[in-house]
């Protein structure tokens, strides 16, 4: 095996541990895949609305991106465990 | 805080500043070059003096700012560290070009708009915090102890390196190029006073002097791009509500694109170039033959001309025909080739906004979603974006940033998407129809500038411009704004300041990455593991200037499209480092092999797929792009190959070969 466990350990300056991201960060996930594929779907299904296009796809749902990261980061500090 | 806001303030006061006087200038009758280089300079010795004050020898402070800005200014920093020329300047220009859905075939400008805001929802959410919890200085670094592998740092700092490169070459290329349209100066020359710049900030102070530069550059940036849409909406429909008047410029936009359609000069225009077409596949498919017959009557026609005494100019014109030239019938091959390409897209380019067979599940709904999965996953996974969550002052400060910085480029995106209407507005009002000896004065200026941004080709010899004589150049068309809407001079000056910032700030994050990952991750690893702080931050400054001084010689080599490249950075980024952050901070039993092989698998199939399908390697290796191309994907969109691939093989690599008893995961 080319990666044996002889390789010498990295130095640890702070503790690096792994865990869950908690479930808003989740639904965060889901919200931007499905209102991107939602976006896009609407806007090549109707390529003759391109005021909609611009209106929606340009406009709002990049602000609504920012809405989902401003709700995502405010979670409260202790759903996020110590990693 | 205060004095940290005051900086905001000062960068905003002084832009205003700057710009009154040399609107005041343009009033007196200063001229435009005057203008736009006094901006360029100014902008320059303005972040230099910044780089200058903010100058460090602490390694902490070099590497990582001390780890004590507020989410609001390192909010700011990421948005300039992440609004690249590119993005700045292109997005308007390609929106303008390839509309929303595109042409059926290839991605529409709609991908851009999603794939560079969306990626901050997944790096906020999935990685700020806890790569700020990990108090690393890189992210190779982070990797390295995260696996308590030496092999995935070093992996890791490779990756680094290369996608950073890449995305540095770019930029500079960007830089050069503005400076050099706007100052007069040759390109090389443009680029290394830009160089001088960027080393100025970064070489000082590190880390450091590049945040605070940054968020100078960020509040120039924003402003820039929202003071020149203003004056748009202003000059186009006499008040300053962007979005309105974008939509009113829309309604315009679609009853033009309609009366053009259906014009039968706009037909007779698309028949010439169709028949031009068939004639150069014809020649491509039998070049020997092609090049004979050509040849024979270039000659005729020569002889006549020279035997009349005909125009020299003209002569020159069939003299300069790939056929009758002396070169290699690769070359010609490859010549007619590019204007086969040519005329292709601008027959698939949409009048307005809409493509003719955009619509329903096609080529290029499937090619627009592949390049916002890879631009959202390399927006998240970019090593030069990632750092920034080390240099704020907490986890939940590291999160908030990520919304600072999406506020701020939301910003820009918002008013670029609006300013391709306006713009698009005005070229299907004044320039098609016009007569093509008597152009809108803008036409004129845009035809004979240094790189000309406008040509035209009456292909029905009908003397009136249709739209598919005219090629925009998209990559810089937002430089000639003011030309086109008739704004103040002074906004070029302004909209090239922006620019330059937006360049400026990217490259100089990305030198940052590259030397650290050189020096940190790679000597001081394996060579002097023992070195004092100071002979490290030397050693880092040194092979910073050495990779800013590499990177500008390549780009005077000018590497063309810069939106290609920037792309495939974001591609190669998001198949390194996306697959092994999310399975190595998300799942505990990602193992050293696993990470090893999810990075090496998604830059390898990454990269392979980036070559195999750039048109300079398939002429080199005979190949077609019906051999090389996946699912007809184009290869910027590699990422969407190489961050699947990369979690699988991440997993697969886990199970087979868990690693046990390494301390610092906690597994």
């Amino acid at each position: 095996m080319p990666f044996s466990s002889s390789e010498p350990a990295e130095k640890t300056q702070a503790p690096v541990t792994v865990g869950h991201s908690g479930a808003r960060a989740l639904w965060s996930m889901l919200a931007l895949a499905g209102v991107t594929v939602g976006g896009l779907c609407f806007a090549w299904w109707h390529p003759e609305h391109t005021l909609w296009h611009f209106f929606v796809v340009t406009q709002v749902i990049p602000l609504f991106y920012l809405g989902l990261a401003w709700w995502t980061a405010s979670r409260p500090s202790g759903n996020s465990e110590h990693v | 805080m205060f004095r940290r806001w005051r900086l905001v303030l000062v960068g905003l006061l002084g832009l205003s500043l700057l710009t009154l006087m040399l609107g005041l200038a343009d009033w007196m009758g200063a001229s435009k070059g005057l203008i736009n280089g006094f901006f360029l300079v100014a902008s320059v010795i303005g972040y230099a003096l910044i780089g200058l004050f903010c100058r460090t020898t602490q390694a902490d402070e070099y590497y990582v700012a001390g780890r004590r800005i507020a989410a609001p200014f390192n909010g700011m920093a990421t948005a300039a560290d992440w609004i690249s020329a590119a993005s700045f300047i292109g997005l308007t220009g390609l929106l303008l070009s390839d509309g929303y859905v595109g042409d059926g075939l290839k991605a529409g400008g709609l991908a851009y708009v999603l794939g560079w805001t969306g990626g901050f929802c997944l790096l906020g959410a999935l990685f700020a915090r806890k790569l700020n919890q990990s108090q690393a200085i890189t992210i190779p670094e982070l990797l390295g102890r995260l696996f308590g592998s030496t092999t995935v740092r070093w992996l890791g700092a490779v990756g680094a390196i290369l996608c950073s490169s890449i995305y540095l070459v770019a930029q500079i290329y960007g830089i050069g190029l503005v400076a050099s349209m706007l100052s007069g100066l040759t390109f090389e020359l443009g680029v290394f006073m830009a160089l001088g710049g960027i080393l100025l900030c970064s070489f000082l102070g590190g880390m450091r002097a590049v945040t605070w530069t940054q968020v100078v550059q960020c509040v120039v940036i924003v402003a820039a791009m929202v003071a020149v849409c203003v004056a748009v909406a202003w000059r186009s429909h006499g008040h300053p509500l962007i979005p309105l008047a974008a939509v009113q410029s829309m309604q315009e936009v679609n009853a033009r694109a309609a009366i053009i359609q259906a014009d039968p000069a706009e037909k007779s225009t698309r028949n010439a170039m169709e028949s031009r077409l068939l004639e150069l596949e014809l020649k491509i498919a039998d070049p020997l033959t092609a090049r004979q017959i050509e040849r024979h009557a270039l000659s005729i026609q020569i002889n006549k001309l020279k035997s009349e005494n005909g125009p020299l100019r003209d002569i020159q014109k069939l003299e300069a025909n790939p056929a009758w030239r002396d070169i290699g019938v690769e070359r010609m091959v490859e010549a007619w080739t590019q204007e086969r390409d040519e005329i292709l897209r601008s027959l698939r380019r949409p009048v307005g906004f809409q493509g003719v067979q955009a619509g329903g599940w096609n080529q290029g709904l499937v090619n627009t979603l592949a390049l916002v999965f890879s631009l959202m996953v390399g927006s998240a996974a970019l090593p030069h974006i990632l750092v920034r969550s080390y240099t704020a002052s907490s986890p939940v400060e590291a999160e908030k940033s990520v919304v600072w910085a999406l506020l701020f480029i939301v910003a820009v995106y918002l008013c670029a998407s609006a300013l391709a209407v306006m713009l698009k507005d005005s070229v299907l009002t004044e320039l098609v129809g016009a007569s093509i000896h008597q152009l809108p004065d803008w036409a004129d200026k845009l035809k004979l500038r240094k790189l000309a941004l406008l040509s035209i080709n009456d292909w029905n010899g009908d003397g009136r411009v249709q739209f598919g004589d005219i090629r925009l150049v998209n990559d810089f068309l937002v430089l000639a704004v003011p030309d086109i809407l008739r704004i103040s001079p002074v906004f070029t000056g302004l909209i090239a300041a922006g620019a330059l910032a937006a360049a400026l700030s990217t490259a100089d994050g990305l030198l940052l990455t590259i030397s650290n990952a050189l020096s940190h991750d790679l000597y001081f690893q394996s060579v002097d593991p023992n070195a004092s702080p100071v002979r490290r931050v030397m050693l880092s400054k040194i092979l910073l200037m050495l990779v800013a001084l590499m990177a500008a010689w390549i780009a005077t080599h000018r590497p063309v499209d810069i939106l290609f490249w920037v792309a495939c950075a974001f591609s190669l980024a998001g198949s390194t480092f996306f697959p092994v952050l999310l399975l190595g901070l998300h799942w505990q039993r990602m193992s050293r092999v696993g990470a090893i092989m999810a990075m090496g698998s998604g830059l390898a199939v990454a990269m392979y797929y980036i070559l195999t399908n750039h048109p300079w390697v398939q002429l080199k290796l005979n190949l077609t792009a019906h051999q090389t191309s996946w699912f007809g994907l184009e290869p910027f969109s590699a990422g969407v190959f190489g961050v699947p691939v990369g979690l699988a093989l991440g997993v697969l690599g886990s199970w087979l070969w868990p690693h046990k008893g390494f301390p610092a995961k906690a597994l």
